[in-house]
């Protein structure tokens, strides 16, 4: 055993055979993505930017029944509505999602009951000042403003 | 100039070198490799490591503090946030505590994907303890190809839970949604290729000189000491100790599975690598077999929208990869919890740093952190 061991220590097998896996590899296919040209599947459950669904009239699908508010373990939705004095519903007034804080955590998604507020599967959320992650109803409905890089 | 005279040329030398002083040294908080941020202060003679201390809680959120301010449900994701690397093991603890505090059936469907999930985060989770320890001593390609199976795994998070490291997997109760179409043929194909992948792993490092210089005999601790310190998971199981919760007292359905407990001999961090390398082929052992034999069912059992848990007490811990994880959960019958503690395995897995430390190099200090597998997240929290 020990005449075994000195001899493969002598020949360098545990390098050679390290050095196997590593050439195996080279030839392999690449694994690797080239990110902007080249993008990752993104899967539909992800839990990306925050959106805001409209009806087919282009209106806010929200019923301003603050249960995204309320579910929401760090606080960062604000719901504002007031009162139609015709329909006796409550109609929303201001919707502030601030996403410097929010956890991506889906429990606005789950609970809304009309499916107003949604995590899309868009992952680029980069933004150069702290007051753009703060987002109002319009930005919600169509998305944030997104910078585009100039080569 | 009698003093001049008096100086004789051997005893010059060695009176310097007795000379020398302990040396105290900083190693981080921003050292690189300690997989966070970690203050070790090291007391040196020359290379050798004489007394060490630990300062930790640079990372500290309060998170038991918020659980306090937030219902049972809204305090999950905080937990995620523990150890960020096995997410999935964080959300089974502490939904399963406040299972056990509100005694909550859950259906054995949710149970068998529970188990599924956590322990693939157990292969990712000793994926990346493995790629970092391994670029800690100085293997850098082992870093790389772990982190091309761990991808793998990051993709079924996010096919089934939405996220990839955050993932905010279960509810009380259950699942959020039941498992997406394709969850099965990939987490099947991600156990066809795991195998070969460790065997690549293995012959880069298993029998490698220098992986072998670098990590037998390094950090011993004896099970006597292992215990005593309290160490657990593969850490105290690489001295030998056959102890794992998930047969000590099975939680979910790990009594329905068939594995073993891989443990080592001499309790250094080779051993410690081993069991590790083990326990991935155990885990995947349990994913196959509970991949095959998902019951037919319900992914949530029915739980009331206000959880109100009766007035009690509670302690509940599960094996994660990194050890037990527990959370001790008092209710005082509101919809918030009156205290929340965790009980970190990373925390008491640092314990034996000192012991495991002196005596050795300063270099080999980097190898030891690595070989416990801490992550300040859960320490600090
Ligand atoms: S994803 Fe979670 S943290 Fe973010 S707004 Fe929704 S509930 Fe709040
Ligand atoms: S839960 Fe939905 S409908 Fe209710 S306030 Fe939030 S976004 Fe609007």
């Amino acid at each position: 055993m020990r005449m075994k061991e000195l001899v493969s220590k002598v020949l360098f097998v545990d390098l050679i055979k390290g050095l196997s896996v590593t050439f195996k590899s080279m030839v392999s296919h690449a694994v690797t993505e080239q990110y902007p040209k080249e993008r990752s599947k993104i899967y539909e459950r992800f839990r990306g930017e925050p959106r805001m669904a409209v009806d087919e009239n282009g209106k806010t699908k929200c019923i301003a029944c603050n249960l995204c508010a309320m579910n929401c373990p760090v606080g960062c939705i604000t719901v504002e509505a007031e009162r139609d004095p015709e329909t006796k519903k409550r109609v929303l007034t201001r919707y502030v999602f601030d996403m410097q804080r929010c956890l991506f955590c889906g429990f606005c998604e789950e609970i809304c009951p009309v499916n107003c507020i949604q995590l899309t599967t868009d992952y680029e959320m980069s933004q150069y000042d702290r007051k753009d992650f703060v987002l109002e109803l319009n930005e919600l409905e169509k998305g944030m403003e997104k910078i585009k890089y100039k080569k | 100039m009698d003093e001049v005279k008096n100086i004789n040329k051997t005893n010059f030398a060695e009176e310097f070198v007795d000379a020398t002083e302990e040396l105290v040294l900083n190693m981080g908080p921003q050292h690189p490799s300690t997989h966070g941020v970690l203050r070790v202060i090291l007391k040196l003679h020359h290379e050798k490591v004489v007394d060490l201390d630990c300062d930790i809680g640079y990372l500290h959120r309060g998170v038991e503090k918020i659980s306090e301010t937030l219902s049972y449900k809204l305090a999950a994701p905080y937990m995620d946030r523990l150890d960020y690397i096995s997410a999935v093991s964080n959300n089974l603890a502490y939904i399963e505590t406040i299972e056990k505090l509100a005694g909550v059936e859950v259906p054995k469907k949710a149970q068998y994907i529970r188990v599924i999930l956590t322990e693939l985060a157990r292969i990712s989770s000793h994926l990346l303890w493995l790629a970092t320890h391994a670029l800690d001593i100085g293997a850098m390609t082992v870093f790389l190809y772990c982190f091309r199976e761990r991808e793998e795994i990051l993709n079924i998070f996010e096919m089934v839970t939405g996220a990839r490291l955050t993932t905010n997997a279960f509810r009380i109760g259950g699942l959020p949604q039941d498992v997406p179409e394709g969850f099965e043929k990939a987490v099947k194909d991600f156990c066809e290729i795991l195998p070969g992948r460790i065997s690549e792993y293995e012959a880069l490092l298993t029998k490698n000189r220098i992986w072998l210089a670098r990590t037998k005999n390094v950090g011993v601790i004896s099970p006597e000491d292992a215990i005593a310190i309290g160490l657990t998971g593969p850490s105290l199981r690489g001295s030998g100790v056959k102890w794992d919760l998930r047969k000590a007292h099975p939680y979910e359905s790990y009594n329905e599975f068939e594995f073993d407990i891989p443990t080592g001999e001499n309790g250094d961090t080779y051993d410690r690598y081993l069991v590790r390398l083990e326990e991935m082929r155990q885990a995947r052992r349990i994913i196959l077999q509970a991949i095959d034999g998902i019951p037919e069912g319900d992914f949530t059992a029915k739980v009331p929208k206000v959880l109100k848990p009766p007035k009690g007490e509670v302690y509940h811990s599960i094996e994660a990869p990194k050890g037990e994880l527990g959370f001790y959960v008092i209710s005082d019958g509101s919809t918030k919890p009156y205290r929340v503690k965790i009980k970190g395995p990373s925390f008491y897995n640092l314990q034996a740093l000192k012991k495991m430390c002196l005596g050795h190099y300063v270099a080999d200090v980097v190898a030891i952190i690595g070989t416990l597998d801490i992550v300040l997240g859960e320490i600090d929290r």
